[in-house]
């Protein structure tokens, strides 16, 4: 749900990079942050364990073009991928307006990435939303290593059925796919929120 | 248990043996003129049937109806068959009609039906296994293997296998696959669905409970029904594709394992591990699922009018070096999540400048000590001359750390358990960490880069600390247990130097610990069997190697060792051990007379000191014997080309085998030791 300040100008969006632990999504945000320029950013707030484990959230404002008028301003969220986290994970998808679902491709996480899968759909569910409607990525994360299965299995795991979305190959440690993703996701929300949302037949 | 299975030929031989035998006795009673006894009454025509059905209750007791009713239908024949070969050499012998011919071998002759009665389960006896194997007959179960998808399947098991007798509702199931031993010829051809796919037992063997069979497990996997391999149906597979991940039941490949290698009956392991299930390797199953087998379905959705946006952010082409997390909370008030305490905006509201942010080592304040044992600098053993990588990869707590003006509390959640340790995927070098974790025996980032030099070895946890004095850093694979294995790994190293060598492999029955000789020695540890030893072994001594050359090492304590008389049999053992090169043998005990070493050495070389390292090893290891890691099998220290093998033998007090020597083929190297293991066990 966008945040409107008609007196500013200034109309906010909020993203969420949703998935299983360890999957890259605080990677993503860092590598954001590191590429975007300072105009354009805010402070990236991590709230992480000493081992690197993001304990509550990422948090990074950004903010982008101007669309008729109105400068858009992006708050980008991740969540913590633990399983027990689930109550931090439903506070943060209060409002979405767009998700990064962040998938590990190594062959043993996928089972995670299934069930982190499924846990968004319920706690979407909670506030009456659900994948069909909300705009929604797929990010196929850690190409690079050698364990990871195909991408056309990822996809029928985790994209399939009537309705397909996009989805990326990336590394979101050196930063491939990682723009890709965040401007098509956020693409899809100014889509949504600006103009009229027609899906072509699959 | 009995590894031999004749061939067919074999049986057949054996069956025309037994005929021939029949005949001559026959024809010898008959030559002679013994047992006339005039005509036979027409029951002992009439029981032959029923004897035969008599000794099918015996002989199959675990056989299914229809297999007994085979059998007895094939000793009738037989009967018949032997009567007629005797009836032909009376008729020879004598110059019979056929009538009378046939009347002494069948009643006239009085021994002669009953050798029949003896002669035929003989003649049948070589196809007992065939009548109670469960496995498939081969044309059939070629007929039904799908051609492309599943590798070769080998031709013959090694071992007979007896029917595995079903119990319990979860063999009830209806995804349990029929046995294929039930299916005749006339029955038609199963459906597709019917296919099997196959996965290499060395893949899942680490899943199975320690203690589940009685032999090694690359024995057990020799001795499956598809030796190596473990068939699931495809339709069980396919049912779980959508979930990621493809589990088995432990009823549905029950019974590919031979019986007789279990350590406990079929019903007290049900019960004590009721949920049992297997997780296949996706990779494997994948590759054998035929094209079409999972499909998303049709292209991604093409979101029109999405053009219509320009891309809304556009990313600097070089990026930051520094990694600018932050504690504290941004300029913009983000809508956070009811409950979450937010600092006074005063905090946020300029963002630092970019000069304060902190280099990656320390962007924030560490978090409170871990309950962990404080690092310790100097190494146990004396350290080396200083070189320039080892003191850019040692950790000095005195180095300045830049820790940023305490900031006001952003949030205050209650702080979880503790995690587990950071999981370093180890095929590709990981970026400068972000921030600081407790202090350590070496850095973080130095840690990062010793990861990259395990690429591909596998996944791993990395740690770093000290462990009964000594410090150590770990990768250790994520099933196995870190304290442990750490602990295994410090009892090693401090043996490891001039005496022993500059590394050491550690294997017991689900682990393979490699430890590398450094300031502080790198362990790499990952799950047997399947784990990549070797490669292991050349990953970590690059690790090691980045660290720095390690000291020189103190010698095991001695100890009064005597040395026994060589009995002609560890002797003929010496001359097996042929990797070793020429190697002497030697018996030593202790003075207690309690622990005994077999020493196989180089000549030349003092077998006490290989009897002191490996006294030295048991006493480290020998006594620990963890859950997780199972026990010791073998000791490995190189050094050089040099390597020295010591793995304890069964028996009573301490038996220890150690044998030393150039090896150019580790792996033959191993596989002599553990044939001469069990030579000196079966004594």
């Amino acid at each position: 749900m966008s945040i409107i300040n008609y007196a500013a100008k200034v109309i906010n969006f909020k993203l969420v990079y949703y998935g299983p632990g360890m999957a890259g999504k605080t990677a993503n945000l860092q590598f954001v942050h590191r590429c975007l320029p300072d105009d354009n950013r805010g402070n990236m707030i991590s709230l992480a364990t000493g081992d690197d484990r993001t304990l509550f959230f990422d948090f990074l404002p950004v903010s982008a073009t101007s669309v008729r008028g109105f400068t858009t301003k992006f708050q980008l969220y991740t969540v913590p991928g633990q399983s027990r986290y689930n109550m931090t994970r439903k506070l943060v998808l209060r409002g979405v307006d767009g998700v990064v679902f962040v998938a590990d491709s190594q062959w043993d996480r996928l089972k995670e990435n299934v069930e982190s899968l499924r846990n968004l759909n319920d706690n979407l569910r909670e506030y009456r939303l659900d994948l069909a409607t909300v705009p929604y990525v797929v990010q196929y994360n850690k190409r690079d290593l050698p364990d990871v299965a195909p991408l056309d299995y990822l996809e029928y795991t985790l994209n399939r059925g009537a309705r397909r979305v996009p989805a990326f190959e990336a590394v979101a440690v050196t930063g491939k796919g990682v723009f890709d993703t965040l401007n098509t996701v956020s693409r899809m929300v100014l889509l949504r929120e600006f103009g009229q949302v027609q899906e072509g037949a699959s | 248990m009995s590894r031999y299975r004749p061939s067919p030929l074999v049986r057949w031989l054996h069956a025309l043996g037994v005929v021939v035998a029949y005949v001559v006795v026959t024809s010898v009673l008959f030559w002679l003129d013994l047992g006339d006894a005039g005509v036979a009454p027409a029951w002992t025509v009439v029981a032959v049937p029923f004897f035969y059905a008599v000794l099918s209750l015996l002989l199959l007791r675990r056989a299914s109806l229809a297999r007994r009713l085979s059998w007895i239908g094939g000793a009738c024949l037989t009967h018949v068959t032997l009567g007629l070969s005797a009836a032909a050499a009376f008729a020879t012998l004598a110059d019979l009609t056929p009538l009378s011919a046939l009347a002494y071998a069948f009643a006239r002759l009085g021994p002669a039906p009953f050798l029949t009665l003896v002669a035929t389960p003989l003649v049948l006896a070589p196809f007992r296994g065939r009548v109670l194997s469960s496995r498939p007959p081969a044309r059939t179960d070629h007929a039904h293997r799908p051609a492309a998808v599943t590798p070769p399947a080998p031709a013959e098991p090694p071992v007979a296998r007896e029917t595995r007798r079903r119990e319990g509702p979860a063999e009830a199931a209806a995804e349990t696959p029929a046995p294929a031993v039930e299916r005749s010829a006339a029955e038609p051809e199963p459906p597709p669905d019917d296919a099997v796919v196959r996965v290499r037992f060395e893949r899942v063997a680490g899943q199975l409970p320690a203690g589940t069979f009685t032999l090694p497990l690359d024995r057990v996997s020799e001795s499956l029904r598809e030796p190596h391999w473990l068939t699931v149906p495809r339709r069980i597979v396919v049912a779980q594709l959508p979930e990621g991940a493809v589990q088995v039941d432990w009823a549905i490949v029950a019974s590919q394992f031979p019986e007789l290698a279990f350590a406990m009956s079929d019903v007290e392991f049900r019960r004590q591990y009721p949920n049992l299930k297997l997780t296949l390797p996706l990779d494997d199953v994948l590759r054998q699922l035929p094209r079409g087998a999972f499909s998303a379905g049709g292209t991604p959705s093409q979101i029109a009018g999405l053009e219509a946006f320009p891309a809304p952010f556009q990313p600097l082409a070089v990026p930051r070096d520094v990694p600018a997390a932050s504690a504290r909370p941004a300029s913009d008030a983000p809508d956070l999540p009811p409950g979450v305490v937010v600092a006074p905006p005063a905090a946020a509201v300029a963002p630092p400048p970019r000069a304060r942010v902190a280099p990656p080592a320390a962007t924030v304040a560490p978090p409170p000590p871990a309950p962990v044992a404080r690092p310790r600098i100097a190494p146990v053993l004396a350290p080396p001359p200083p070189d320039p990588v080892a003191e850019s990869l040692r950790f000095t707590p005195e180095s300045p750390t830049i820790t940023p003006p305490p900031a006001p509390p952003i949030v205050t959640p209650t702080p979880p358990p503790p995690a587990p340790p950071t999981r370093v995927a180890a095929s590709a070098p990981a970026p400068a960490p972000q921030r600081e974790i407790a202090p350590e025996v070496i850095s973080r980032d130095a840690l990062t880069r010793l990861a990259a030099c395990l690429a591909g070895a596998g996944t791993f946890e990395s740690w770093s600390g000290v462990v009964e004095g000594s410090p150590l850093v770990a990768f250790v694979a994520p099933t196995l247990p870190r304290e442990a294995v750490t602990v295994v790994a410090a009892r090693v190293a401090g043996l490891l130097g001039a005496a022993a060598g500059e590394q050491v492999t550690v294997r017991t029955a689900r682990a393979a610990i490699v430890v590398s000789a450094a300031p502080t020695p790198v362990v790499v540890a990952a799950r047997r069997p399947g784990a990549p030893v070797a490669l292991l072994e050349l990953r970590a001594a690059r690790a090691a190697g980045l660290i720095g050359r390690a000291a020189e090492g103190v010698a095991p304590p001695a100890r009064a060792l005597s040395a026994l008389a060589v009995e002609p049999r560890v002797a003929g053992v010496a001359g097996t051990l042929e990797a070793f090169g020429d190697v002497e043998p030697a018996v030593l005990t202790d003075a207690a007379g309690v622990a005994r070493v077999y020493v196989f050495r180089e000549p030349g070389r003092e077998a006490e000191r290989l009897g002191e390292l490996a006294l030295a090893v048991w006493d480290g290891l020998g006594r620990t014997r963890d859950a997780d890691l199972g026990a010791l099998v073998s000791v490995v220290f190189r050094q050089g080309r040099r390597r020295i093998l010591v793995r304890p033998l069964s028996g009573r007090g301490t038996t220890l085998l150690a044998a030393a020597g150039p090896v150019a083929r580790p792996g033959r190297a191993w596989r002599e030791a553990d044939r001469a293991a069990a030579a000196l066990e079966a004594r």
